[in-house]
């Protein structure tokens, strides 16, 4: 045999056994249980269930406390997987261990997140990226159609995403979003703000889920932005007496559909 | 309409001789290195690219849509197209590159339309000098300060008059706030970036692009595929609606590769 088709032989087989490795990293909801006898840790959330402070004080009685975090788990055959996470200012964040293979996110703070894996007997070494935001508690619900989600009247929609994960969104959705079929059909069906002329800006937005507002939030969508929301993209309807919170529909009919219900 | 082709065989001193200016300085990089920008994100932590396989289905399906970032813009100010800016004969397309992003940004969020004045930037930066710069300059301004609309500092002035607290605290409403990503690269890497570029685009984020070839800054609205397999940017001028195609532009082959490039994703709500 050829030098030549000999190593083209080996370097096919080595990119199928690397293609083989299982490597997923998966993230899910949850909260753990912390109890001590003798400190009792006590921490402070804010309104965004953000961590802002953290007491600590000493007690000869059991306490046990709940927290919402979520839980990084990695699947893979390698024998060595090491995980790194930096905030938002890239300070590095030490992630608790939960067992093999798992760590504790701590629900305070956007993170991102790299994990890799090394195995030279196998041949492994991978990684991969991630970025995980703070959620709300796992048990709440998208509001039903009893509550409005903006407490003002007319028709109101908000279509939230995470912009630098555009790219990884269904295309077909983002197309309906940035759409002008969409827009024209939102333009005339939702309320005109009140601002001076031509400032008459039809009340819908597309926002980035980290938008910020400037001084006070006594605007209607820094408001609605802080409201829940279990996933990305999100949209939320609101005509003041009704509407709906939840996952944005994945095509522009079905997105129509949604809001002619309100 | 057809568009206003730039290829590899336009002349950039053509546009000199219409007296249009620039003012791209390049990236003095020992000073302010890629990626050292307060607010900055590393791409590689953010966004994966979009492979160059999908690009022209992506493409024409954003045509057909009607979703493109040019589409966006020919509708943003309240159904009419948003004009172009106009830097008027000075080396400030620095600054107007990134405020055309901004309003282009806050178009495709449906914020109500403002006409930003991308010269209080500039004048502010170099202390009312009429100097060249490249455009992450004032994306890291716009960052921390803002940009004024033009009723607190009229488009093109220069005057220290407007230079206040007032206009400032205007400004902070259109603040550039989060994850703005530096593209740039090395040479041997441009065609990584220009992948960057393109997913920007393809995702509906404009892009500020400074090019050396035409010492120019500017900001890209769409990815256009020029030939089978061939593509280039529309870009959006800061020489008024005269010029181009309602002051846009198509750059084909290496004129479409920026030599710097970065782009803004969040603004301040409205």
């Amino acid at each position: 045999m050829k030098l030549k088709t000999l190593g083209t032989l080996l370097c096919l087989l080595f990119c199928a056994q690397l293609n083989a490795q299982k490597f997923d990293v998966t993230t899910v909801n949850g909260s753990i249980s912390v109890s001590n006898q003798n400190v009792i840790k006590t921490q402070i959330f804010d309104e965004n269930k953000s961590l802002i402070g953290e007491v600590k004080e000493e007690s000869g009685s059991v306490k046990t406390s709940e927290q919402v975090v979520k839980i990084l788990s990695v699947d893979t055959d390698a024998s060595k997987v090491s995980v790194y996470a930096d905030d938002v200012n890239r300070t590095p964040v030490v992630l608790p261990s939960a067992g093999k293979n798992r760590w504790l996110i701590p629900n305070a703070q956007k993170l991102w997140i790299e994990v890799k894996i090394i195995d030279f007997e196998k041949s492994i070494f991978d990684s991969k990226r991630i970025v995980v935001d703070k959620s709300d508690l796992p048990d709440k619900d998208p509001v039903g159609p009893s509550v409005a989600p903006i407490d003002l009247p007319g028709l109101r929609v908000l279509m939230v995403v995470e912009s630098e994960m555009i790219p990884s969104y269904p295309k077909n959705q983002m197309d309906a979003l940035f759409s002008e079929k969409l827009r024209l059909y939102l333009n005339e069906k939702c309320v005109k703000s009140k601002g001076e002329v031509p400032d008459l800006a039809p009340e819908w937005r597309m926002m980035d889920v980290d938008t910020k507002f400037e001084d006070t939030c006594d605007l209607v969508w820094c408001k609605a932005l802080k409201r829940p929301m279990k996933s990305l993209p999100w949209i939320i309807i609101s005509n003041g007496q009704t509407g709906y919170e939840g996952p944005l529909p994945q095509t522009l009919d079905e997105i129509i559909k949604l809001v002619e219900k309100y | 309409m057809p568009d206003y082709i730039i290829n590899d065989q336009t002349d950039p001193n053509y546009f000199l001789s219409l007296g249009r200016t620039r003012g791209l300085v390049q990236r003095d990089y020992q000073d302010r290195f890629s990626g050292c920008y307060k607010g900055s994100v590393d791409w590689s932590m953010d966004i994966p690219t979009i492979p160059k396989s999908e690009w022209s289905d992506r493409i024409k399906e954003m045509e057909s849509s009607k979703s493109r970032l040019s589409d966006i813009r020919n509708r943003a100010n309240n159904g009419s197209p948003m004009k172009s800016l106009d830097q008027n004969g000075q080396g400030f397309c620095w600054a107007y590159s990134t405020a055309a992003c901004v309003m282009l940004l806050r178009a495709a969020a449906n914020m109500p339309y403002k006409r930003l004045s991308p010269h209080a930037v500039a004048c502010k930066i170099y202390n009312f000098r009429d100097r060249g710069a490249w455009g992450a300059l004032s994306m890291e301004f716009m960052s921390e300060n803002g940009i004024p609309e033009e009723s607190f500092w009229p488009q093109q002035s220069m005057s220290r008059s407007y230079d206040i607290d007032e206009t400032w605290e205007n400004a902070k409403k259109y603040r550039i706030t989060e994850g703005w990503m530096d593209l740039d690269l090395n040479a041997y890497d441009r065609e990584m970036s220009f992948e960057q570029v393109a997913t920007c685009l393809l995702s509906r984020i404009p892009v500020v692009c400074d090019y050396n070839w035409w010492g120019h800054s500017v900001a890209a609205m769409d990815l256009v595929e020029t030939s089978p397999g061939k593509f280039g940017t529309r870009i959006l001028n800061s020489w008024t609606d005269s010029w181009g195609e309602q002051g846009t532009a198509v750059l084909e082959g290496d004129r479409a590769i920026p030599d710097g490039a970065c782009a803004a994703r969040v603004i301040i709500g409205a």
